[in-house]
């Protein structure tokens, strides 16, 4: 345990090093900054009411949803498919435990990633919004922006691993597919989506359960929150165990065969 | 050290390594053979990349596959160039050590010491992409040996190296040899003569032989070599060369005689009086190298079916 550990901590500080590039600095900060900029817009250019909930949900819709699942699509797709795709895998699977090191070391990285993006989206977003209540709206948007990361970031490490060619592409559709029309759908199918939960935890976390319309708890699960974050965590483990499976299972021999 | 039992590895249809039965005592061993001939799959299977369709594979008594134990003690050093960027050799490879469970300082105490023995210590800490081939050549061999491993297997080391890489490379891996076992795998038989004890031939996924140098060479007495005679009379000479008995097939091309023979020698006892008496003039005479090389082109066509 000791030394997988280690090997963990090596994979996810090589990992972050590399990220540590302009290029990647220059598409995080752009990406942090576009809710802010929508924000602004909003503010200045509508009437809108100085109602928490309708900043809370273009604060929701902006951040733990778009900027969140960019921010996975960009990194833990690639993160995955460049180990497994280029001549690099190799280097890593003949190191004990390297396979799972790798996979659990991209998660990890991806959601460190996309969680700084995402916390410092909602900061900037709601000091440009000044809506009221803030405080509250910003702790509750960074703990749906930690779930959002690590449940996908977990999904999308599991598509990634069955389909390193074309991660991008199936997490996108499995995004599109499961997490906004399935996501949405008051069946039990909603139920195994991370939408739902994270919609929930909102509703919850902002207080508005008793003040919520009837209609649209069809959208909400009323369950308590610690179902709604264990719900989460069941999604990410499932996916992680499954994809570490796939990937001490699956056969890669290097690229150059002779 | 390896034992392979009827080892065989299937890619769909494709036959990567065939029924190969071995068993390989510590030491340092050349594993020969064409482009496609199985070796990195058999490398493959020793570092337990790949699993066996048939048979069985042990190292150091251990099934390879997904075996952490097992990966402690080899090093492994693949023909796939790096290709990372933005990261120097010395991060990179303190990174791989690590993940053999080291901690940071004595990971990055292996790392410098491992890039210094293949005398990348000046340029350690430039991005791996501005390297020469040569450079990310011993980078590669550099995460191989950093964990002290008893027994480093490298695929195609010397592959795009220039000369004086080559020889740099082969003093590095050949010292490794004699303190270690090494498996070393080449297409290029005069690279592993000098480093390697022991060889193992291999051509479209079966191993033809295996052995020490001498041992291999000894197959030559049961295998004809090819003699080209260029001269003015051809099909008087062949009739002569056959004439003796002692020849395995004679065939002509042009102004050429190709005799296949197992006793060679006699056609150079012969030849002085064919000349004289029969006014052949010889301009050339061409016998195949008594070495390794040759042997394994003998091996390698007689596999293939071809004739002598």
């Amino acid at each position: 345990m000791k030394k997988f550990l280690e090997s963990l901590q090596a994979v996810i500080l090589f990992d972050i090093s590399r990220a540590v590039t302009t290029p990647r600095l220059l598409v995080a900060a752009i990406l942090a900054a576009v809710p802010a900029f929508i924000a602004l817009g909003v503010r200045f250019s509508t009437d809108i009411p100085a109602d928490t909930r309708v900043w809370a949900a273009l604060l929701y819709a902006l951040v733990p949803e778009a900027i969140c699942l960019l921010s996975l699509l960009l990194w833990m797709c690639p993160a995955i498919q460049s180990h497994l795709e280029s001549k690099t895998w190799v280097y890593l699977a003949i190191r004990p435990h390297g396979r799972r090191a790798m996979l659990l070391g991209a998660f990890a990285t991806a959601v460190v990633w996309t969680v700084a993006v995402g916390v410092a989206s909602a900061a900037m977003t709601i000091l440009a919004a000044q809506p009221p209540d803030a405080f509250r709206l910003f702790t509750v948007i960074c703990g749906l922006v930690i779930l959002s990361a690590v449940g996908r970031g977990a999904i999308f490490a599991l598509v990634s691993t069955i389909m390193p060619r074309r991660a991008m592409v199936l997490s996108v559709v499995y995004t599109l597919i499961f997490e906004f029309l399935a996501g949405f759908l008051p069946a039990i199918v909603n139920q195994f989506t991370v939408a739902l939960r994270l919609r929930s935890l909102l509703v919850q976390g902002m207080g508005w359960k008793t003040s919520m319309l009837r209609e649209l708890k069809l959208f909400f699960d009323p369950e308590p929150a610690w179902i709604q974050i264990g719900a989460i965590l069941t999604i990410t483990i499932v996916s992680l165990t499954a994809a570490v499976i796939v990937l001490e299972l699956r056969q890669f021999g290097t690229p150059d065969e002779t | 050290m390896i034992t392979l039992t009827s080892v065989t590895k299937l890619y769909g249809s494709v036959i990567g390594v065939n029924d190969i039965d071995v068993t390989l005592e510590p030491g340092s061993y050349g594993l020969l053979g064409p482009n496609g001939s199985g070796k990195s799959t058999l490398l493959n299977l020793l570092t337990g990349q790949l699993r066996p369709t048939l048979g069985r594979v042990r190292v150091y008594g251990m099934q390879p596959w997904n075996n952490s134990k097992l990966l402690m003690r080899i090093g492994f050093c693949p023909s796939s160039d790096i290709l990372i960027e933005g990261v120097s050799a010395r991060q990179w490879v303190r990174t791989l050590v690590r993940m053999h469970g080291y901690f940071p300082a004595e990971a990055h105490r292996r790392a410098d010491i491992a890039l210094e023995r293949v005398g990348l210590s000046s340029d350690m800490d430039r991005p791996m992409q501005t390297y020469s081939k040569g450079m990310r050549q011993r980078a590669k061999l550099a995460q191989a040996i950093a964990h002290d491993p008893e027994m480093l297997v490298l695929d195609e080391p010397f592959n795009g190296l220039d000369p004086v890489a080559r020889h740099d490379m082969a003093l590095v891996v050949g010292e490794w040899g004699r303190r270690k076992s090494l498996l070393v795998a080449s297409h290029m038989l005069h690279e592993l003569q000098t480093i390697c004890e022991s060889f193992l031939l291999i051509t479209g996924g079966r191993l033809l032989a295996w052995g020490k140098a001498a041992d291999i060479e000894q197959l030559l007495c049961d295998v004809p070599v090819e003699v080209s005679i260029s001269c003015n009379r051809p099909t008087r000479l062949a009739e002569l060369i056959v004439a003796t008995g002692q020849v395995h097939s004679v065939r002509i091309e042009e102004s050429t005689v190709v005799v296949g023979t197992l006793y060679p020698s006699l056609l150079a006892d012969f030849m002085p009086r064919w000349c004289v008496e029969e006014s052949i003039v010889i301009d050339q005479v061409r016998a195949p190298d008594q070495s390794l090389e040759g042997l394994f082109r003998l091996l390698v066509q007689q596999h293939r079916g071809e004739k002598y």
